[in-house]
């Protein structure tokens, strides 16, 4: 198996079966697309958690932040820390707003906050976006396998492409979730064992700190130089139009959101996700790169290699058989793990968003499962054909951030500002994407347009500074069209803003109570599938009247969710043993739970 | 020191943003129970990134 040895070859097809089967035997749990995009929004906050971050960091990640690692040290870990800064509009903004309208994905919310053409308009936008991330990861994939089994990208993307299908296609949502779980943990093991080893091999935490080389320890990496990788053009690229792209935009991270069980869980696993996993994860990703500039500087490590191929030739140079496999399986799950998601969430806005409404026709539960399932291979496809492209431009880390830098900036600009401003109009929406989008093009062919805000970033560093000026021209397309239009009044716009969170607070949810209980089977002719039946002593320990609703979970929180029924309480009008709920014999037997 | 400047200023404008429009919907405030305990876990964030940041700059140089 080319450049791998029989033994690291034997660990990676057995993560490679291991997680195929893993995945698959989720698909059970899709039995409508709101379980195939939603996985029946009733997971955890940690399963959302550990998703988020295998979500974040691809295959590209380790590529990406091993080589800024090898070259400028800990400042390659300024894109994992600075997002904080969007959370308090993200948690408080557009995370309620999306759960109390029930939008699947954003050109369904604008759609509904605005017309049909807007919401076109952001599918085609969005769609650009998703698929162009999948080619992204899966050519970055192809090169690892390129390098490590000498194989071709094109049919080591192939091979992947085929099996994420296999899973993501049976269980949807469930099955990326569960496979992220377990990738995220390999994902962060994986880059964490050859950070460790490399230590190791340096004497310790202090004889790797010494043989670091100077300026290796900073943050940052030089305000406005080099133009390839410098603060200002990363944090305009990644902490302020990747982060709002990323959390806000993302369809992939809006479907895990909206995964979670409640609101709360959502905002949970956001905190867990950014204040802990992901700067673990930008130590994961990055540390390969730190301990390999320390090797070369202590003469360990021969030198002479290119900065992308860090990760690979350091993980090769620490690890012994067996354990290379390990980490290459890791560098495998960061790929799926992202490749999966994104699949899923291309499905939905293929489905939902460009299917649906130009078929028009009346919803039919089994025809749009199908379509949901031939939208991921629709989408799998795609990202697999701009492989070859991408294998004809620059580095990967330019080829990431000048696509992220061309294509976000107008629909996160159009979002922020259609949940934020009631006066916000169809008309200033529409301008925002299509100008905007045309604008940042435009400037590809005129990178002059760019110079104004490029912070004193040469030509060559613009396509990182190309998301300052796409922001604020887009902002300023949008701001004017409005202002400048008269405003057609929309009956209940601002209901689909964050202000309507004003009157009902920003929760589904009421009051919380948590209460350990036992399940009773009851005749059908009892109770729908979506009631639970409960005697006067639960009603007066939930604090519930008829009618409200509850979350029927297991307390094995292995589980995660799966054995889990959202009901309403009704009053019981047989007798039930106390702390006990009563449910339909058929919600019993579909989450395996035994009476009593 | 430049660099980090920049970023908690104009990143600190981001989430001042933020932080007004929660506080506006009352969803965050100064008032016990949940509001009081989501801006106290926005701001301990917010300095976490900033202490942690910080610290290595100064530790690094």
């Amino acid at each position: 198996m080319g450049a791998l040895g029989p033994l690291d070859a034997a660990v990676v097809l057995a993560y490679f079966v291991g997680i195929t089967l893993f995945g698959a035997s989720f698909g059970r749990y899709a039995r409508s697309t709101r379980d195939f995009y939603l996985a029946g929004q009733r997971l955890p906050a940690w399963l959302v958690a550990f998703s988020l971050l295998a979500t974040t960091v691809g295959s590209y990640s380790f590529v990406k932040y091993a080589s800024a690692g090898y070259r400028f040290g800990l400042a390659s870990s300024q894109t994992y820390l600075n997002d904080w800064f969007w959370m308090p509009l993200f948690l408080f903004g557009w995370l309620p707003v999306a759960y109390r309208t029930g939008v699947l994905s954003v050109p369904e919310y604008f759609r509904r906050r605005f017309d049909e053409r807007v919401g076109l308009a952001a599918a085609a936008v969005l769609l650009l976006y998703l698929v162009g991330y999948i080619g992204i990861n899966l050519f970055t994939m192809g090169r690892a396998l390129e390098a490590l089994l000498g194989v071709g990208a094109f049919p080591a993307a192939l091979v992947v492409v085929a099996l994420v299908m296999v899973y993501e296609t049976s269980g949807g949502q469930t099955s990326v979730v569960f496979t992220d779980f377990v990738q995220g943990v390999m994902l962060l093991a994986g880059g964490l064992l050859v950070l460790a080893l490399g230590v190791a091999r340096l004497g310790g935490i202090g004889g790797f700190l010494e043989a670091l080389p100077p300026g290796h320890l900073q943050p940052f990496p030089p305000f406005n130089e080099p133009p390839d990788f410098n603060f200002v053009g990363i944090f305009w690229q990644d902490a302020v139009a990747g982060g709002v792209a990323f959390y806000f935009v993302n369809q992939g991270m809006l479907l895990r959101f909206l995964s979670a069980r409640s609101l709360a869980e959502g905002r949970k696993a956001a905190s867990v996700a950014l204040l802990v996993l992901l700067p673990l994860g930008a130590v994961a990703v990055s540390g390969a790169g730190w301990v390999g500039a320390a090797l070369e500087a202590r003469g360990v490590l021969p030198g002479g290699f290119r900065p992308d191929d860090a990760f690979l030739v350091v993980a090769k140079f620490l690890c012994r058989p067996g354990l290379l496999g390990l980490v290459l399986a890791a560098l495998l799950a960061a790929l799926m793990s992202t490749a999966d998601s994104l699949i899923n969430a291309t499905s939905a806005v293929l489905v939902r968003d460009l299917y649906r409404p130009c078929v028009g026709r009346a919803a039919d539960e089994r025809h749009d499962l199908a379509a949901a399932r031939i939208g991921s291979l629709v989408a799998g496809v795609c990202g697999l054909l701009l492989v070859p492209v991408y294998s004809s431009y620059g580095t990967v880390y330019e080829a990431h951030g000048a696509f992220i830098a061309a294509v976000t900036p107008p629909m996160a600009v159009a979002l922020v500002l259609a949940f934020l401003w009631p006066g916000f109009t169809a008309a200033a929406a529409l301008v925002t994407l299509l100008g905007g989008t045309a604008l940042m093009f435009l400037s590809l062919l005129l990178p002059g347009l760019v110079s104004p805000f490029a912070h004193g970033v040469t030509p060559q560093g613009y396509g990182f500074m190309r998301a300052c000026y796409g922001i604020a021209i887009s902002a300023a397309l949008g701001v004017a069209t409005a202002l400048a239009g008269r405003s057609r009044p929309v009956p209940d716009v601002e209901r689909l803003t964050v202000w309507g969170l004003r009157d009902r607070g920003d929760s589904r949810d009421g009051p919380r109570t948590r209460v350990r209980l036992r399940v009773r089977a009851v005749r059908a002719d009892s109770a729908g599938a979506g009631v639970a039946l409960v005697g006067p002593d639960l009603e007066e320990a939930l604090g519930r009247t008829e009618g409200c609703r509850v979350f029927v979970d297991d307390a094995r929180f292995w589980y995660g969710g799966l054995r889990s029924a959202r009901c309403r309480v009704a009053r019981a009008t047989e007798p039930l043993p106390g702390g006990s709920v009563g449910l339909q014999a058929e919600v019993m037997e579909r989450n395996r739970w035994r009476d009593g | 020191m430049t660099a980090y400047l920049y970023q908690y200023l104009v990143g600190g404008l981001l989430f001042a943003a933020g932080l007004l429009v929660a506080a506006r919907t009352g969803q965050i405030g100064l008032r016990p129970g949940a509001p009081a305990r989501r801006l106290l876990l926005l701001v301990l964030g917010f300095l976490w990134f900033a202490a942690l940041q910080g610290g290595l700059l100064f530790w690094g140089r």
